[in-house]
């Protein structure tokens, strides 16, 4: 391919110099266009930062709500889904600092939402029942 | 160069892939890439939520079976009592929360907790502003061997956002 004054042109040992057709160069860089878009939006959803955000939100709701000594068991079916695309270990969705409680689908960091209340709380995954385990305790227990 | 690049056809006619056209699909590109990631990164807000949790907790630790809790009248009670009672976190309360308990006692008792700067702003709307959230019940005060109903006003208040947390493992 040359460029002869802003022309794009393909060379051809048969006829010479020959013009790449419009209507197929419109065509490509459509095609080439909403592709990066389409693949733009599809990692958007897949990326988990809404569900990260709407579980650790609600993970730390549910800690509040709670009453020393309670066990929650948490259904996170989509998570579990994208952890698993990402290769990520189960035990690792979801961890607890210091009152935040961290929500990581993709393995880049994740989502970090606080609970008030002054409690102790573990969390474990549950391989057989495929769900999230939370352990409410008093703080000095 | 930039102006137009024109694509010859054998016919000899000109097709012109215009600057408009690569402006177009930028538009197009940009205003997508921006209402994607805006959907993406919404705020889910729970502030409300937040603020009806703070007051039912506080309602409940100071109710005992209809009765006020008699230390609800010691001195120390605002200062560490109602945190250690309720279970609450100091630290975090005075960053993103407020309470305040109103009790109609003659004169009035009133104790609060948490960042004091919220209320001011209950009422008023905004990203960045509190919401809040205000309770009334009816509950028994037993003053000396005296049973008397009053009545509690709490004020909750949540301006609680989450962070988005970078670094992170493929673990």
């Amino acid at each position: 391919m040359e460029y002869k004054r802003g022309f794009i042109f393909l060379n051809n040992k048969k006829a010479g110099t020959d013009v790449l057709s419009p209507q197929i160069m419109v065509t490509i860089l459509n095609l080439i266009f909403f592709a990066i878009l389409l693949a733009f939006i599809y990692r958007s959803s897949q990326g988990g930062l809404i569900y990260e955000q709407a579980y650790a939100k609600e993970i730390a709701m549910l800690i509040d709500e709670a009453k020393p000594g309670m066990d929650i068991s948490f259904k996170m079916d989509k998570g579990i889904e994208l952890v698993e695309k990402n290769n990520k270990d189960k035990n690792k969705i979801v961890s607890i600092d210091k009152n935040k409680v961290i929500v990581d689908l993709s393995g880049k960091g994740g989502y970090s939402f606080e609970y008030f209340s002054d409690y102790n709380v573990k969390t474990s995954f549950d391989e057989k029942e495929n769900v999230l385990k939370i352990m409410v305790g008093n703080k000095n227990v | 160069m930039f102006r137009k690049i024109g694509l010859k056809n054998k016919r000899g006619g000109e097709k012109l892939l215009s600057i408009w056209w690569f402006f177009s699909l930028t538009v197009v590109g940009v205003v997508i890439y921006w209402e994607v990631s805006m959907f993406y990164s919404t705020d889910l807000n729970i502030k409300s939520l937040e603020a009806d949790i703070l007051s039912e907790k506080i309602l409940n630790c100071i109710n005992d079976n209809g009765f006020l809790i008699n230390d609800f009248f010691k001195e120390d009670f605002e200062e560490l009592g109602i945190f250690d009672r309720c279970g609450l976190n100091k630290e975090i309360m005075e960053e993103d929360f407020y309470f305040k308990i109103t009790i109609n006692t003659a004169p009035k008792k009133i104790v609060s907790g948490g960042n004091p700067g919220f209320e001011a702003l209950c009422g008023q709307k905004g990203e960045n502003v509190p919401e809040c959230i205000t309770k009334k019940e009816n509950i028994l005060y037993n003053n000396g061997g005296e049973i008397k109903p009053i009545k509690i006003e709490v004020l909750t208040a949540s301006n609680q956002k989450g962070k988005n947390v970078l670094g992170g493992s493929n673990g």
